[in-house]
């Protein structure tokens, strides 16, 4: 018999809402609880993209945009507030692919929600690469404020990036994989419609 | 402890009307989002104190004014747990930052501009974390739930995705605080590995990153746990309110 898993679906629009607003607020504090400052570039490394990814995975692409964006741009808001435009873009395009990629995964197959995490982080690493090594040095020569960074920093954060991009991954799989099994659990114990098909 | 109550027309939660209240609280906020007044007090400074204890004195000095600002609406318990939040962040920033430069100075180049930058961001963080939660608590949810059930129109259903969404995050400002009291409460053992029977012998290199990410994990866990507890209670809060627009309609015949 082939069992099918789906993570708990959330049917009232409030529910999402709060959803939502829960994860957005869990990234902006998990992005503030470690962080490591990368003098180089004047950012530094955090574990938010765990709640990213695991928002894109489970509610799909705009959940995994607003977490991104918003719940990462307030924590850099608090001590490095001039990072907040690339990370508004970088880490909600981040939640984004995340969820586009991880949509509809319907079957008990891995390989849609690691892929959709695995591009999802390199869309992080390579994004913050691409502000930092071209778009920042570029807005600098207008707005001194930017003026924080050039190529040859942004190649020595590719490793804390990749770092991050990686727990990052890793965090929010075994978050989604967690909360799949739960609702697996509570589908065949209990009897209860939340998640999963058997056929 | 007992904390003493300061005059209510203080508090910025019964400034009226609401966008007076926005303007004060950007006004408070300024100095810490914008390199102005800390260039402008250090520039200032440093006419009487040498070169670099003016700028650096600058930054302590913002901070205090937005604790003194925020310390009418929050109190001094609240106050006080908001700070050892803060400081709780502040210090774990620049302690990991400071021995991964030690450790890893390849990977974590750094020259005295930087440490001048680290000591600026330790300050930031100390000021931006209590007030950015007296914003989020200068707003009453309650307040706006109440003028929801009176209004009609396409505005009421955004409205009250907002007060929810504004409830989610003023509650997990309140989950943060006691996160740090669980941590120490809950977990002694976590904090203190050196007091662990069954990690004697194990190298520090094995055991400081076993604590690291057990310490992170439980945390992160027992984070997800509190805030995500009471969303039901308040869904169902908002639905009987939105369902009310149903039954004050008039019947239709």
């Amino acid at each position: 018999m082939k069992v099918e898993i789906q993570m708990p679906r959330i049917k009232s629009k409030f529910a999402e809402t709060a959803v939502i607003a829960a994860l957005t607020a869990l990234t902006a504090v998990t992005t503030m609880l470690v962080r490591v400052p990368i003098p180089a570039t004047n950012g530094y490394f955090n574990i938010g993209d765990v709640f990213i990814i695991l928002a894109g995975l489970w509610l799909g692409p705009r959940a995994g945009f607003i977490a991104g964006a918003f719940g990462s741009a307030i924590a850099d808001a608090i001590g490095f507030p001039v990072y907040i435009p690339a990370t508004f873009i970088v880490k909600g395009f981040e939640g984004w692919i995340t969820g586009i990629i991880a949509r509809n995964s319907a079957s008990n197959s891995l390989v849609r929600p690691v892929t959709a995490a695995l591009v999802g982080g390199f869309c992080m690493v390579a994004g913050y690469y691409l502000f930092e090594a071209f778009i920042y040095p570029l807005l600098g020569r207008q707005i001194p404020m930017f003026n924080i960074t050039d190529p040859g920093a942004a190649f020595i954060a590719l490793l804390p990036n990749a770092i991050q991009g990686l727990s990052g991954i890793v965090g929010g799989l075994a978050l989604w994989k967690a909360m799949t099994a739960g609702s697996q659990n509570l589908d065949t114990s209990d009897n209860q419609s939340l998640s999963g098909k058997h056929g | 402890m007992n904390a003493f109550e300061l005059p209510a027309f203080l508090k910025l939660q019964h400034l009226r009307p609401w966008w007076l209240k926005i303007a004060v609280l950007m006004l408070i906020g300024y100095p810490l989002f914008s390199n102005r007044p800390a260039a402008f007090i250090g520039a200032a400074m440093g006419q009487h104190l040498p070169e670099t204890l003016g700028p650096m004195l600058a930054w302590p000095l913002i901070t205090f004014f937005v604790w003194a600002c925020c310390l009418p609406s929050l109190g001094t318990a609240k106050l006080l747990d908001y700070l050892a939040a803060a400081y709780a962040m502040a210090i774990t920033t620049v302690v990991s930052g400071a021995v991964l430069r030690l450790a890893l100075p390849a990977i974590f180049p750094a020259d005295t501009a930087d440490n001048f930058r680290l000591l600026r961001v330790y300050f930031n963080i100390l000021a931006v974390f209590p007030y950015s939660l007296t914003f989020l608590n200068s707003f009453s949810v309650s307040n706006l739930m109440n003028r929801l059930t009176r209004t009609r129109g396409r505005f009421r259903e955004a409205g009250l995705h907002l007060a929810l969404a504004l409830r989610i995050c003023q509650h997990v400002g309140e989950v943060i605080p006691k996160m740090l009291l669980v941590w120490r409460e809950e977990n002694p053992d976590l904090l203190l590995p050196r007091c662990r029977d069954d990690w004697y012998g194990i190298s520090p290199l094995v055991k400081w990153p076993m604590w690291f990410v057990r310490s992170i994990s439980q945390w992160i866990f027992a984070c997800i746990i509190l805030t995500f507890e009471p969303i039901p209670v308040m869904v169902n809060e908002i639905e009987q309110i939105d369902e009310s627009r149903d039954s004050d309609a008039p019947d239709k015949v």
